[in-house]
Formats: C-alpha cells, structure tokens, sequence
C-alpha cells in the first residue's frame, strides 16, 4: 500500500492534481466563499441569511467607494503612463551608452528595493509643508514658495502618483533597457543610413517594435494599482477626509475595522471584475496571437 | 500503601487540582504605558486570588476583535476579550456566543452598583454580557492653563464663550484649537457640536433611537456652522497629525485648547503635567451638559473548558471589585464604572467625570457605543468630507447627517 502511494506521488498526474486541488480550494475556493458572503447580511461574524445583490447596491451607494473607484482610474492612468515614460527615458540614456552605466542602473533601479511602507512614509516628509520641500525652500529664501499638495483633497492623489513612479520607473526602465538591448544591431544601421533622427528612431521603428516589453511592464504596473494600499496608508491613509482612498484599503477598512464583512466582501469581488476588466484587452490580444 | 492506592489517590489528586484550577486567557489590547499599567492592576490581583492569567495581547483594538473572532469561530475562544458595547459586541451578543452573567450579577448586586447607562449599554436582551472595566468620556476639551492665564480668560461655560475665548486667543497669536487629521477626530468635534446644542434628551432622539422628525431639526444645520468654524482657528500642520501630536502642541504651548477624549489626560501626565495645574479639563460647554461615554468592557465567550469557567468567575469578581475598578481609573485616566466607590483618589478632571456620570440623565452613549453595525464609521466619513471640503454647506452636511442615521 504505502510502495504503491509512494510510486503514485512521483507521477506527474499526481502532482498535477494536488497542485490544482490546491488552488481550487485555497484559490478559486476563497473567492467563492467570499462571493456568497457578499450575498449575505453578516457584519462582525458570517452569517448566511441571504439578500441578494443589496450590499453591491449599498455600495453603489456609498460615496467612499465610489471615490476609491475614480482615484484608482486617475491614479492607474497616471501612474502607468508616468513610470513608462520616465522608465523609457532612462533606458534610453543608459542604452546610449553613457559612462558608469551599472552605477546609474542600480541607482534608479534602487527604489525599489525599498519597502512601501518606507517609501510612503519618505514622501510623506518630504511633501509635508511644514517639514518637507516647501519648508525647506522657504528657509532658503523664497518666501511664498508654495507646495503643499498632500494637504489639498484636490491635488493630494498625485503625489501618490509621485511616489509611486519615483518607485516603479527603475522597473521600467531595467525591462525595457533589456528590450533595447536585444533590437538587432543592423536596425540600427539602416536607421544611421537613414539619417533618421533619434527621437523618431524611438518612437516610430523601436518602440513600435518592442510591444510585448510594453505590455508585460503595463500588465506588472496594473497589479501595483489594483492592489494598492501600503503606500497610500503610509502616506496619507486616504486623506485629508477621503480625497485619497482606493478600493484595496477601502475592501480591507471594512473587513477588519468596520465589521462589514459583508459589503468588504461585495468589495473585493468588484475588485476582481475591475481587475479582470482591465486585463481584458491584454488577455485578449495574447490569446488571439497565439491562435 | 499498595501501588494501586497510590495510583488511585494520585488520579484523585489530579482531579481536585483540575477542578480548583482557575484559567483566564485574556484577549486585550491595553499595549500602551499607561494602558497596561491599568491591565497588570487587573492581573495582579487575578493572580493573587490564585488564578492563572494567560495574556494575549493584540496591538490595537481592530486587531483584538480580529483575533478573537477567528478563535471562536475555530472553537478556541478566549476567556475574556477586552473591546467596547458596540455594534460588534451586539453581533457577537445575537450570535449567542457571549456567556450570559446574570447569575453572577445577581449574587453580587452589580445591577444597582452601576450607573444607569453602564448596566444598560452592557445589557443586550435582558441579559448581562459584558462587565465593563472604566469610562471614558469624548466631549473633554483640554486646554493650556498658561495660555488662558495670559490672554486672561477663564474656562468658557457656554458655546459663545468657547468662540470668544477662540478670537482672544487667536488675538495673541496663538493656535486656538489644536486639530489633528484623523477623520475620528473631526467627528468628535461635530458631536461635541451637537451635543451642547441639543443636550443628552436630543442626543438620544437622533442616535439611539434615530428618530426622523428629530433629524429634522434646523438645530443639525447649527451645529454644522458651528463646526466649520472651528475650521478657521486650526494652524496649518494639522493635516494627517495623529491626536497625540496634536496634544503635544497643546502641552507645548503652541495651541490653546484640544478637543479630545479623556485619554488625551495620558499624554499630558506623561510630559510630567498635572491636571489644574500646567493643564486644564471642561466638558464641552453647554446649558444642557452631557458626558458622552465610552466604555471598556471585558465580555466572556461561551465555553466548554471547567477550568476556563471558574477562571471567567473569578476574573469578573476581580473587575468588578471596588478597589479594583478605582485603580485602573487611577493609572488609565478614566472613571470608574460603579458609583459607590470612593472617588478620593482621582484627580480634578477624573472627579469632574465621575461627577458628570453619577448625575442623572448626563450621560449619554457617544456614537462609537451607541450606533449598530457600521454607522459610526460612515459618520466619520460624513464628517471627514464635510471638513475636508469647504464648499459643502451647513444645510448639506446636515442631510448627509441625516441620510446616514435614518433608516
């Protein structure tokens, strides 16, 4: 018995299916307990009296939620753009050859290593108005410099978006050098014999090219928008008033400190819709090329 | 003596002891100096009756509620759990998983020794789940006795004279209200608000009972002016500051006076201050006071465990002890829950609370304990958007208000 388990367990089926039994209990199994509970009326304690889709209109209702929504949008819209722009430029400066490239790499690339956490908290300083880079320009003269967006419900998400580029750029900026590194040598000849100028080269022959690098550095930031929630309790912990909440802290607030675990659960599961919503395109452009 | 008498007699042993053991695994979050100062009281004297404390403590109250939920579902609940008669203590309450006390409460007469509103924020249907450990109250104003002394003011008694005091104070350049960035903090100022206008009888039509015409109340929008007001004393670091920093600019004499809680006490007796003295307490002025109370409370899951039982006895006999209630008021800075205790002990701003409580019809329930479920919480949001946000006015807020505590 235990000879026959024990040659059972170096099949390959049989790893297969304890791994997919894994997921599907511990994945797949999550999300639906956490579906049915959505359904119910439990606050502190699960508890299935069912009420339909009522906490999904609670939460429509809800204006918290409803400004973690549009912040995620501007922020994800932001945020990607500015990391793949920055990351871009500096993957074009080191891929131009400058001197100390493996310094500079590690430099931009060093954010991070650092932790959310740490990295919201350095912002947070540095954008205070009374101790940061406002109170700092002033003590050096400029009296009615002013840069207190942190404060400003208006204008406090983009300094997330601030911090979390500064962050996430280096990222970009190491996938998309190896995408560079890796365009054939005679491209570049043919453009030299062009007399195509280096701007364009970029943005209308190598670039274009590189699609794929692109998509997967999107794919990578899109997780960091979804799942966003260390930085922002950091740095603001969704204020001033709630000017700066997302969906991830909004989900987490009401499981653990509102004792809503039920509308925390509606939450989560339009989390995942959102996520795969906006995946939708990248997904289906792979599954068709693969066709 | 045969082997077998002694084998007998050893078993014999081992039941007797079993049977006397006294166990309490206590799920707390009182983490902080002075805090668990207030918590060894508790101990100490548990264990000097001859009881096991088993200490499990979280780092704040969200977490403890975490823990101990996930320890009863998974049929190892705690002994005890230290949280508040919220709305979660009423879920766990109609969950049937909160061992009733009435038969200890009887014995012992605790029913009469309580003030009023504690037995019946620790009552749910009739029976008694919860047996609470000392008051607090959210509608102190603290303020800065040098400062007052130099602009020459006294302690304000009505909410006109609190204003006045604002503009003398402003006058001398100084911060007048020292305001953090926590949203909690901007919904105690708008209930402090509320609850000099309205007094205790009001209070209690619109957040116990939520009753619609009294939602109505033109006095809502006041209140609501009166809160954007505070809004032009406050100085400019009070974004995202933590109610204890914001204390500190009180203590260091940079802001006059803070709305806050009586735990702010603790920060204050930590930079070495004494009440009456370097610093000073009122409860929010008002022709009608009220003493909005927030209360700690151990409750006692059901359990199987006899050793865990008679440690549940003997734990609410040790809390309830007179001695005991006064000495976690003493280091905790709060008021003792029963009203026949010697109130020699306590400080002028502890006396001035206990004072508030024995009175009747003065205390009230504050939001945090007298709101179900999550409404608290979307009171804080109410409150949090209505002061980060200028252009909403008194009558808007007043019907966000609304739109939150009517059913």
């Amino acid at each position: 018995m235990t000879r026959w388990f024990q040659r059972q367990m170096f099949r390959p089926t049989f790893t297969v299916v304890a791994f997919f039994a894994v997921i599907a209990i511990f994945f797949y199994g999550s999300i639906g307990w956490t579906f049915l509970m959505s359904l119910t009326k439990s606050s502190l304690m699960p508890r299935y009296d069912f009420v339909g889709f009522e906490k999904y209109a609670d939460l429509m209702d809800n204006k918290r939620w409803i400004v973690s929504c549009i912040n995620m949008v501007v922020f994800g819209a932001l945020f990607i753009v500015g990391s793949l722009l920055l990351g871009s430029i500096l993957a074009i400066f080191i891929d131009r050859g400058i001197r100390f490239e493996g310094v500079f790499g590690t430099i931009f690339l060093y954010p991070l290593a650092i932790s959310l956490i740490v990295t919201g908290l350095g912002w947070r300083w540095l954008l205070d108005p009374t101790l940061g880079i406002q109170a700092m320009v002033r003590d050096m003269g400029w009296e009615n410099f002013a840069f207190d967006w942190i404060t400003e419900p208006d204008r406090a998400i983009y300094t997330l978006v601030i911090a979390s580029v500064w962050r996430s750029a280096g990222l970009v900026m190491i996938i998309v050098l190896a995408g560079l590194r890796s365009v054939d040598g005679d491209l570049w000849k043919a453009i030299r014999m062009e007399k195509i100028p280096q701007w364009r080269a970029y943005v209308q022959v190598i670039f274009p090219g590189m699609r794929p690098v692109f998509a997967s550095c999107i794919v990578l930031l899109m997780s960091e928008v979804i799942r966003g929630y260390d930085l922002i309790v950091a740095m603001t912990n969704g204020g001033p008033g709630i000017s700066t909440e997302m969906p991830a802290k909004f989900a987490v607030d009401f499981f653990f400190s509102r004792m809503n675990l039920s509308l925390a659960s509606a939450a989560s599961i339009l989390m995942l819709l959102l996520s795969l919503l906006m995946l939708a395109p990248y997904l289906y452009s792979e599954f068709r090329r693969r066709d | 003596m045969t082997a077998k008498t002694m084998l007998l007699s050893c078993v014999f042993a081992a039941t007797a002891t079993h049977s006397f053991a006294q166990v309490a695994d206590v799920q707390q979050y009182w983490t902080s100096a002075s805090e668990s100062k207030a918590m060894n009281v508790i101990a100490d004297a548990f264990k000097a009756k001859g009881g096991t404390w088993i200490d499990s403590p979280s780092a704040d109250y969200d977490s403890t509620i975490a823990a101990a939920t996930s320890r009863i579902v998974g049929g190892e609940p705690p002994s005890a759990v230290l949280m508040t008669p919220n709305g979660a203590m009423l879920d766990l309450a109609e969950g049937g998983i909160l061992r009733s006390l009435n038969d200890l409460r009887d014995a012992e007469g605790w029913q009469a020794s309580l003030a009023p509103l504690i037995y019946e924020r620790v009552t749910v249907d009739g029976d008694m789940v919860a047996l609470p450990l000392g008051v607090h109250a959210d509608n102190w104003i603290w303020y800065n006795t040098a400062i007052f002394d130099e602009v020459g003011i006294e302690e304000p008694t009505t909410i006109d004279e609190l204003f006045a005091a604002a503009d003398a104070i402003q006058g001398a350049s100084y911060t007048a209200f020292a305001v953090g960035g926590e949203p909690w903090q901007e919904l105690y100022i708008l209930t402090d608000m509320i609850l000099s206008l309205g007094g205790p009888a009001y209070w209690n039509e619109i957040m116990v009972e939520r009753d619609d015409a009294a939602l109505q109340d033109p006095l809502l929008v006041t209140a609501f002016e009166y809160f954007r007001k505070v809004s032009d004393y406050v100085d400019a670091g009070s974004t995202g500051r933590s109610w204890n920093q914001t204390t500190n600019i009180v203590i260091t004499q940079e802001a006059a006076m803070q709305f806050m809680g009586d735990w702010a006490k603790g920060e204050f007796l930590a930079a070495g201050q004494t009440p009456g003295k370097e610093f000073g307490c009122f409860l929010m002025p008002s022709d009608k006071p009220a003493y909005a109370a927030v209360t700690d409370v151990f409750v006692f899951p059901e359990i199987d465990d006899d050793e865990q039982i008679a440690g549940q006895d003997l734990l609410a006999r040790t809390v309830m002890d007179p001695e005991i209630e006064v000495q976690v008021a003493a280091v905790k800075g709060s008021v003792p829950a029963r009203t026949d205790v010697d109130l020699s002990g306590l400080d002028i701003c502890a006396t001035r609370g206990a004072q508030a409580l024995a009175t009747p019809g003065v205390a009230v329930a504050s939001t945090y304990d007298a709101l179900p479920g999550d409404l608290n919480g979307q009171l804080i949001d109410m409150a949090t958007q209505f002061w980060t946000d200028p252009d909403m006015t008194a009558e808007e807020g007043a019907a966000a208000l609304r739109d939150v505590l009517a059913d």
